[in-house]
């Protein structure tokens, strides 16, 4: 028996308050069971029927009365260990810069002593962190993240000896009696006095030194076989090559390789694959470029103090580039996998 | 091979002002969802001050979790989805037996827990709106009446100095106009259990 849609549709608000007689009530019933698109009209307007009542019940729930409620509680179970890492960053640079402070003050003694016990010793800088402070000739080291310098508690003998893992900046104390030498895996950066910034990840191929100010003299050391390189000039950067042993220099803008210092990541023109190695070293997570177009993108851009999801989201804005973050995972023997962002070229839409 | 769905921008934002405890970030999350909430609680707890309790005892968990959670959903159906549990650990615990999941608007949480679904009272009121703009004026009136206000036909016919017949064909008209309208805009949840 066909029956016109009106005729039901008329019949609908009666079905839905409950007013219809037994009668027409079950003819709506047959009506819906006829066909699925039936059903679907009928779940269509049941669900119109209902929204305005249902905005009336949320709105008799106070959502800022029960806030107000709630927030004194919220305050109390407050801990503050879980603001953010940079936060927490600055606070743990303040027992390092007391522990300088401390080594230093402990120097001036020892030598008043006269008891030249060289300790050599090994500052770390945690993922995420800059740490900063002072060498016992009061050079100021800055310490990228991950990155971790070797150095004597003293500086005896004629030459001022440290050893870099990673990446720092130095503000070398001058003392032209008593060179300063940086070894930075087979490089030797000697300087008398100045500021200079080197970069030289065990893991990674290549090294580099760029100069702020001052001079600083290069060579290789491999096996005692020694290699000059010569003299860098301000604004120069030098990168060394592992593989043959080669230096490349070229001129450079130098602030956006010391921005690191004050938590700053500054992109100039740089290639998405470099972008992608310095976040990975500043966020300590893994990022592999899916789509190989990409690689060579040149990207400019300057980071200050942002996480990763919001550098992530200014990329996904500013280049054709869209991400996608995978979280930490359990890994067999309980530890957990970096976290792990895929760079892949947007979609056109 | 993705191992989190799709979240939008303002999510992530969200999530990530959430997990730093940022208590502005909580209070606009808080404000947006509370309400709807509470009224999504409502069919399972018939009862409006323990639906406030269990909703308020939610967020205060998820200020203090927050850091820890990880959520990896949209945050929208992390919400609905962790209230509508414990609503269910509140009927065990009550011994409360389906008396209250009369008809939902809501749908069920089932188990694709796709976010078109749920909705705030914010995004309902402007769906509402939108559609209700779309009746003609005295359409309109007439079934604001009957829903919003709660009045009988009779009621209406009797205040608006009309037919019944009349007033009965009008709420049926609008109900047919708001149906497609709002078909479109709180995409297709369904509603499974009747009352009669």
């Amino acid at each position: 028996m066909e029956r016109g849609c009106s005729e039901i549709e008329e019949l609908l608000p009666g079905y839905l308050s409950g007013d219809l007689q037994d009668k027409d009530r079950a003819m709506i019933d047959e009506w819906r069971s006829e066909s699925p698109e039936n059903e679907i009209i009928f779940q269509e307007s049941l669900k119109a029927w209902e929204a305005i009542p249902l905005l009336s019940e949320m709105e008799q729930f106070n959502s800022f009365e029960a806030l107000k409620k709630i927030s004194p509680i919220i305050n109390q179970k407050t801990t503050k260990w879980w603001i953010p890492i940079q936060r927490v960053a600055a606070i743990l640079l303040l027992p390092l810069l007391i522990y300088s402070g401390y080594i230093s003050i402990r120097n001036i003694s020892l030598k008043n002593q006269q008891e030249a016990h060289v300790v050599m010793q090994t500052i770390s800088s945690r993922q995420g962190m800059v740490t900063q402070f002072e060498l016992a000739d009061g050079t100021k080291v800055w310490l990228n993240s991950g990155s971790s310098l070797q150095f004597p508690n003293l500086f005896t003998g004629d030459l001022r000896e440290v050893k870099l893992s990673g990446e720092a900046f130095f503000e070398v104390t001058k003392n032209e009696n008593q060179p300063f030498l940086v070894k930075a895996k087979d490089l030797n950066i000697e300087v008398l006095g100045t500021s200079f910034n080197v970069v030289s990840y065990d893991d990674e191929k290549q090294a580099e030194v760029v100069l702020v100010e001052g001079k600083v003299s290069l060579s290789s050391e491999i096996d005692q076989v020694k290699k000059v390189f010569g003299t860098l000039n301000p604004g120069q950067r030098v990168v060394y090559l592992d593989k043959n042993q080669q230096v490349l220099a070229e001129e450079v803008e130098v602030d956006k390789y010391i921005a690191w210092r004050d938590g700053n990541l500054i992109f100039r023109d740089d290639k998405m694959e470099d972008v992608v190695r310095r976040l990975s070293r500043w966020f300590n997570v893994e990022i592999v470029i899916n789509d190989p177009e990409i690689k060579n993108y040149a990207y400019k851009a300057t980071f200050r103090n942002e996480n990763l999801t919001q550098v992530l989201n200014l990329l996904k804005i500013s280049a054709p580039i869209d991400y996608q973050m995978i979280d930490n995972m359990m890994l067999p023997n309980g530890e957990y996998s970096k976290q792990k962002v895929y760079l892949m070229k947007k979609k056109k839409v | 091979m993705w191992a989190t769905n799709e979240i939008d921008l303002k999510d992530l934002i969200i999530i990530e002002g959430l997990e730093r405890n940022d208590k502005v970030v909580f209070d606009y999350v808080f404000n947006y969802y509370y309400s709807s909430l509470c009224a999504f609680s409502m069919q399972y707890i018939g009862n409006r001050s323990s639906v406030e309790d269990l909703v308020q005892d939610f967020f205060v968990y998820l200020w203090v979790e927050a850091p820890r959670l990880k959520i990896k959903s949209s945050l929208k159906s992390y919400l609905f989805t962790a209230i509508k549990n414990r609503c269910l650990d509140y009927q065990k615990h009550h011994k409360i037996i389906e008396k209250y999941r009369t008809f939902l608007l809501y749908s069920t949480v089932n188990e694709d827990d796709s976010t078109e679904q749920f909705f705030a009272e914010s995004e309902l009121r402007q769906a509402i709106q939108t559609s209700l703009a779309k009746l003609p004026p005295r359409c309109r009136e007439i079934f604001e009446l009957s829903r919003l206000n709660g009045l009988s036909n009779q009621e209406i016919a009797e205040k608006l100095n009309l037919s019944k017949r009349t007033v009965e064909l009008q709420v049926s008209n609008s109900l047919k106009i708001l149906r497609k309208e709002l078909a479109e805009f709180l995409p297709f949840w369904i509603l499974v259990l009747l009352i009669w």
